[in-house]
């Protein structure tokens, strides 16, 4: 049975059910032709039992005919009547006809009966004529001679009957046995039809209704959840592909039951999240409804408590605060704000909103999540809110200090300028009146007042002129200004100044010097300045005013360089000879005069006219000061706004800002400028990616949500770019967003607002591979250490201490450092001797020192130094960026350096 | 001989210049603030005034606006004297209505080159 159900079970129930009934039909066949066999061989026999019937019957005919034939004969013999031998002839012919019939069964027999019936009526019809003679004797003689062939006949046919009886009973033997074995058969195969459907039928049933059965428990059993259910085997058939499907099913159950898991546990995760910022978040369905709140949230709002709970509408919470008073209604009526509110609230800016509420600034981020619900992100800035109004208030008090300080500025050079204008006037007019009446010896007094008037006047101009531009209020103005022209009024202006240290001028000007749109007062200040310099360096020398202009790519430009042949200058001269209030040095201001202001006026004029300035100058040999200025001032103007915003601040590293905010990317630049990076800055997916390709940033500040190509996008592209996959870049997200940046490869991510201190500690993170370096700090105090170990540690440098010169190279041995800080005043080994043992020493030899000191330095001392170390900075005179920017010079160049034989 | 008014609140500066001009040749006319300057371009008829800015009553922007509305005067020129070197200043005079412009302290040779300019050819200094 079982091998049974298992043939069935894989084939299908249609072939099954249909299987079943052919095998039920066949039977069915089989048995009635059995029955049919059966009845034909009963058939058979009833046409032999009548055969056997009719020979009986024509011989009992025989033997009554012929026993007529006898008779009548008989009596023919003794009446001699026609009569009877009418009746003996028809007998005989009775008995003929018997015979005949016979003679189909038995010739032999029929044969031997007309032969001996002939006999019998010829030996008769003698008898009869005997008789009819009267001859009695012979007629009774041949009587019984006749007698003898009846006896024959007689004997023969009684023999033939006693046969056909013999052979009846037979024939009916044999029909009774064979009913009864065809009525055996037909039982018999009925029964084993009858059981062999039976047992068929129970195998289909079987292998059907088992599984289903099974089936049906192991889907009552997922039903309630069990998931050790007991499934029947997954098979070719109906069932088994439905027990393969519930397989599928419960595994799916199993699948599912996971995935629940799993998003249990990333809900619980997230809400830790949620719970765990230090911001309200409050998150409110499609319907206003709140869906889940933090705890900062409900402590924001604590007389709220009670109601905020899932369920409650936005509408509601609002409308109890307005009850409790909490709210600033802002001037409107209740009703009416609290629409205006709901209506921001259901349909958010995206920008974060400042509101006062219950006594606390709060600033509201709302922001419509993708289902149509609504996020809210809540941040106390009460404190902020306070230490803001206090700088408002530091910053407009600076404010007006500095617009005091202006007008002071302005009304002070007035007043100065006033009497200095009768002093200069009045020895002017003396001058022409000693003159006119020859009092050559007046005049020169006279000339010596209104000189020194004059250089005052100068002085008073150059310190306006400096605290305009310290002011921001001094302005450019573009008009046409024709270079010969203002050559030649440069050139007679200076002429007497040149005259007097008995200096010659040259002019070396290229024929046509065309025009320009530039600032013709400063063009004209700035070479005047230069010149009257010169004059004043250089006597009994040449002065030379070479102009040219030169066509760039950006436009003309030209370029007035003024070389004299006066008493140059050394390299450290000529770098503190643009800042303001410093000349060449103190004897200089003492010998020559001058506020030391003009040079610093000077380039930041030319630097206002588009330009620079450059000097070039050997001491005794003379200088060159050379001013280049573009032709065209205002498109100038143009070209280098643009390029402003491509590149400020400093060599820290290049960071390009991809943003579409122009807020929001000009906070980031300013952030990063001011900590010396160079910030690009891009306005949106393709100019990032365009800037990215072509400037090769250090690492990338990206938002995210962007109008043209969205962040994902640029990130990806970035990422697929075998060339920018490995910068770092820096997501700008929203809330929830940081795993998919995180996997998509960015580095790290901020969440806007950003906060600069935040930015610049991500990036300092993200770009520490690369700028991680280790330095030493060599000093004895304590406080110096901890300035500059912070200073340094801010930077994402790691800071090694020690306190003196032996503790620094033992420190040393342990490892070598990048860059050490040396302080030379140090107990038990001090500065000098340390870095004297480091020089000696081939594996500290090239390792960089700068030192770091308040000792009042010595020439002798000052130049060892200068030539073993790299850098020597006196404490306080330095600033935090220059020592920075110092060190990191250093310690690149000696990464470099030891990159180049690996590389 | 041409006559110019001078409009200088400053007595020193006045006196100066007006001496200087008249050592050039020229008839000086004075007035010390904006009122008698307006007043004074009408009575006095001169070829050309030089207006110092900063001036009392009526400054010296307003005096030349006044000027220059008057049909009477308006064909005087006018060389405003502004004594800071901004751009400002000198837009504003030019903005009133001034003809020229010359920065204090007074560089006589420059001024007289402006004066000249202006005048009506025919009279003028020397």
């Amino acid at each position: 049975m079982e091998g049974i159900t298992g043939l069935l079970r894989r084939t299908s129930l249609a072939f099954r059910v249909g299987a079943l009934a052919a095998l039920l039909l066949l039977a069915l066949v089989v048995t009635n032709v059995v029955a049919i066999r059966q009845m034909d061989d009963n058939a058979d026999r009833v046409y032999a039992a009548t055969d056997l019937f009719d020979e009986f019957e024509a011989v009992t005919g025989a033997s009554r005919e012929f026993a007529n034939v006898r008779y009548w004969l008989a009596d023919l013999a003794l009446s001699q009547l026609t009569t009877s031998e009418k009746n003996a002839n028809e007998a005989r012919a009775s008995l003929d006809a018997y015979v005949k019939q016979i003679a189909e069964d038995d010739p032999g027999l029929a044969g031997d009966l007309t032969r001996e019936a002939d006999a019998f009526t010829a030996k008769a019809m003698e008898a009869v004529d005997a008789y009819a003679d009267n001859n009695r004797v012979v007629g009774n003689t041949l009587l019984a001679q006749a007698r003898e062939h009846s006896t024959v006949i007689q004997e023969r046919l009684a023999t033939k009957r006693n046969e056909l009886h013999a052979r009846s009973e037979t024939a009916r033997g044999l029909a009774e046995r064979g009913a009864t074995r065809a009525t055996r058969v037909s039982i018999a195969v009925g029964l084993i039809v009858a059981a062999l459907g039976l047992v068929l039928t129970l195998a289909l049933l079987r292998s059907i209704v088992g599984p289903l059965a099974r089936l049906n428990r192991a889907m009552e059993g997922l039903i309630a959840g069990r998931k050790d259910v007991d499934l029947p085997p997954a098979g070719s058939d109906e069932v088994g592909r439905m027990a393969e499907t519930l397989g599928l099913l419960k595994d799916s159950y199993g699948e599912r039951e996971r995935l629940q898991r799993e998003a249990e546990h990333q809900r619980q995760t997230i809400e830790t999240a949620i719970e765990t910022i230090s911001e309200g978040f409050v998150l409110f369905d499609e319907d206003d409804r709140l869906v889940l709140a933090n705890r900062n949230y409900r402590a924001l709002f604590p007389g709220l408590a009670d109601i905020i709970q899932p369920g409650i509408t936005f509408r509601e919470i609002l409308a109890r605060g307005l009850d409790l008073g909490m709210a600033d209604t802002e001037g409107l009526a209740p009703l009416e704000w609290l629409d205006r509110r709901v209506g921001t609230h259901r349909d958010p800016s995206g920008l974060p909103a400042e509101r006062y509420i219950d006594g606390n600034w709060l600033r509201i981020s709302e922001k419509r999540a993708p289902d149509g619900g609504i996020v809210g992100v809540f941040t106390d800035i009460t404190e902020m809110k306070r230490r803001q109004g206090e700088l408002e208030e530091a910053q407009q008090q600076a404010d007006s200090a500095n617009r005091a300080k202006s007008q002071f500025l302005a009304n002070m050079s007035h007043e100065l300028r006033t009497p200095l204008n009768a002093i200069i006037g009045y020895s002017e007019m003396l001058i022409e009146e000693a003159n006119e009446i020859k009092e050559a010896d007046f005049a020169a007094d006279l000339g010596k007042i209104r000189t020194a008037g004059k250089h005052l006047l100068g002085l008073i101009n150059d310190i306006l002129d400096f605290s305009k531009i310290e002011a921001g209020k001094m302005d450019v103005l573009v008009e046409k200004v024709d270079v010969a022209a203002l050559l030649g009024e440069v050139e007679s202006t200076i002429a007497p100044l040149i005259a007097k240290n008995g200096n010659e001028f040259r002019l070396v000007a290229d024929g046509d010097l065309g025009t320009m749109q530039s600032d013709l007062t400063k063009l004209r200040q700035n070479l005047f300045n230069l010149l009257s310099n010169a004059a004043k360096f250089t006597k009994n020398g040449t002065i030379t005013l070479t102009v040219s202009r030169q066509p760039r790519a950006d436009g003309d430009w030209l370029s007035f360089a003024v070389r004299d042949s006066g008493i140059g200058m050394t390299p450290e001269q000529m770098g503190r000879l643009f800042q303001a209030f410093s000349q060449a040095d103190a004897a200089t201001t003492r010998n020559f005069g001058g506020t030391g202001l003009g040079l610093a006026i000077t380039r930041h004029f030319c630097r206002m006219l588009g330009g620079d300035i450059a000097v070039d100058s050997e001491p005794g040999k003379g200088s060159t000061f050379t001013m280049t200025v573009p032709a065209d001032l205002s498109r100038a103007k143009e070209e280098q706004a643009a390029e402003d915003l491509l590149a400020t601040g400093g060599a820290r590293g290049t960071i390009l800002v991809i943003d579409d905010e122009r807020a929001g990317r000009e906070m980031i630049g300013n952030a990063l400028a001011q900590e010396g990076y160079t910030a690009i800055l891009a306005t949106g997916g393709r100019d990032g990616l365009r800037l990215a390709r072509e400037r090769r940033p250090d690492a990338i500040i990206l938002d995210v949500i962007m109008p043209d190509v969205d962040g994902w996008a640029v990130l990806r592209a970035l990422k697929a770019d075998p060339e920018l996959a490995r910068t770092p870049v820096i997501l700008v997200t929203m809330l929830g967003d940081r795993d998919m940046g995180l996997a998509l490869g960015a580095a790290d991510h901020l969440t806007k607002p950003i906060a600069p201190q935040d930015l610049l500690r991500v990036l300092a993170r993200v770009s520490r591979g690369k700028d991680h370096a280790d330095v030493l700090i060599v000093d004895d105090d304590e406080g110096t250490r901890d300035v500059l170990r912070r200073t340094l540690v801010r930077e994402g440098w790691s800071v090694r201490e020690a306190t003196d010169g032996a503790d620094g190279l033992r420190q040393l041995a342990a490892s070598k450092p990048a860059v050490v800080l040396l302080d030379l005043m140090m107990p038990q080994m001090n500065g000098f001797e340390m870095l004297r043992a480091m020089r000696e020493n081939p594996a500290w030899h090239d390792v960089p020192v700068v030192i770091v000191t308040s000792k009042d330095l010595g020439r002798d001392e000052l130049e060892w130094l200068r030539a073993n170390t790299v850098e020597v900075f006196q404490k306080g005179a330095y600033g935090r960026t220059e020592l920075i920017g110092s060190l990191r010079g250093m310690v690149e160049a000696a990464q470099g350096r030891h990159a180049a034989p690996g590389a | 001989m041409a006559k110019i008014l001078v409009v200088e609140d400053n007595e020193m500066n006045l006196d100066m210049l007006s001496r200087r001009l008249a050592r050039q040749g020229f008839e000086v006319v004075a007035a010390q603030d904006g009122a008698a300057g307006i007043a004074k371009a009408a009575s006095e008829s001169p070829h050309l005034i030089l207006m110092d800015m900063s001036l009392p009553v009526v400054d010296g922007w307003e005096a030349t606006r006044r000027i220059k509305a008057d049909p009477a005067t308006r064909a005087i020129p006018v060389i405003a004297l502004t004594a800071h070197a901004m751009a400002e200043d000198r837009d504003k005079a030019m903005a009133a209505g001034c003809d020229d412009y010359d920065t204090k302290p007074i560089e006589l040779p420059r001024l007289l080159e402006k004066i000249r300019k202006l005048l009506p050819a025919g009279p003028g200094g020397a």
